[in-house]
């Protein structure tokens, strides 16, 4: 076996010191890929019943007054929804005891914060992600700042981490609410929590779904035309309702790419 | 969007702690298995065969740019 030492300089020649498969035309690796993809898209659509399965878990009522501190002082968990329909509270470790301690957070729950969609896609969708660790907020402030995170970030005060499984390791609980009332609808914890990250999959642990209409949610759920409601992170304040052109372009991409062409010939 | 509440979404039965942690169970084994397969197809990626590519071949433009091409997320 290769040193590491051997190893770099290899890599250091751009070549790879490895078995590696054969190298074949473009037909056949092509062949290859697609039956590939055969299994990929059955993950994919095993991913899309798995999502409709959780869609139609039983809900748990939260009726414990849970406090958490924020930057403006204490919050309930109803206030962690900032108004919105649909909360996921990401336990994340950054507290005393966790390596890293205090310049910064558990290097996994680092790296999962790192990898956060923009939020205003998920916010679109009547959603708020929040972070929630037990260091002060001085700390967690600090912390945002230097790792240059926008997420909101909390501190627990009682017995949430017990209560919803991430005493002791990280994990997302999904909640939604019904006026005041708050329940627990679903919980993604251990290698689940690698996928999080994107908008898509935390709308897929959600009650509401993606709320496109594609998907199979029980029936009333709400639904929107897919893509339609797609914006720039910047634009969805500034846009109440989908931008016409936009519509047309997702209703018929072929009409819309040929009115495009005629417009830039005229 | 306007805020539903639970009657208008048909809002699934609410339970006590144990039958919720036990319909979890219940798709936590569905949901490890999705887990394994996902590391099974990366695994199979790694095995695929390697296509030569000439790094000097300027690649075609984005059809995002050009047709407003679109995915499907129903595959159709």
């Amino acid at each position: 076996m290769a040193t590491s030492k051997e190893r770099d300089k290899e890599h250091g020649k751009g070549h790879l010191a490895m078995n590696t498969p054969p190298i074949v035309s473009q037909q056949e690796w092509e062949a290859a890929r697609q039956q590939l993809l055969v299994r990929e898209k059955a993950l994919t659509r095993s991913r899309d019943a798995l999502a409709a399965e959780r869609r139609r878990m039983p809900w748990l009522a939260v009726e414990k007054k849970y406090e958490f501190d924020g930057p403006k002082g204490k919050v309930s968990l109803l206030d962690l929804f900032e108004g919105r329909k649909q909360l996921i509270v990401y336990r994340a470790f950054f507290e005393p005891g966790v390596f890293g301690w205090p310049e910064h957070a558990c290097r996994g729950c680092s790296l999962g914060a790192d990898q956060v969609a923009h939020l205003a896609h998920l916010n679109a969708r009547n959603t708020t992600l929040a972070y929630a660790s037990r260091a002060p907020q001085a700390d967690i402030e600090r912390l945002k700042a230097r790792m240059g995170w926008k997420i909101p970030w909390y501190t627990m005060t009682d017995s949430f981490d017990t209560d919803f499984g991430v005493a002791e390791w990280h994990g997302h609980n999904a909640f939604i609410r019904d006026g005041d009332k708050v329940f627990r609808t679903y919980f993604i914890n251990g290698r689940g929590d690698e996928a999080m990250g994107s908008t898509w999959n935390y709308l897929d642990m959600t009650v509401l779904g993606r709320q496109e209409e594609w998907e199979d949610s029980p029936e009333g759920y709400p639904q929107t035309p897919p893509y339609k409601w797609w914006n720039w992170h910047d634009n969805y304040g500034a846009e109440a309702s989908p931008d016409p052109k936009w519509v047309d372009i997702i209703t018929d991409p072929q009409e819309a790419a040929r009115m495009r062409d005629t417009e830039a010939k005229a | 969007m306007k805020d539903m509440t639970r009657d208008e979404l048909r809002a699934p039965k609410i339970v006590g702690r144990n039958t919720f942690q036990a319909e979890l169970d219940v798709l936590r084994v569905r949901e490890k298995a999705q887990t394994r397969e996902g590391d099974a197809i990366a695994a199979a990626r790694r095995r695929l065969p390697v296509l030569e590519v000439d790094g000097a071949t300027p690649r075609p433009p984005s059809p995002c740019r050009n047709r407003y091409a679109l995915y499907r997320p129903d595959g159709a």
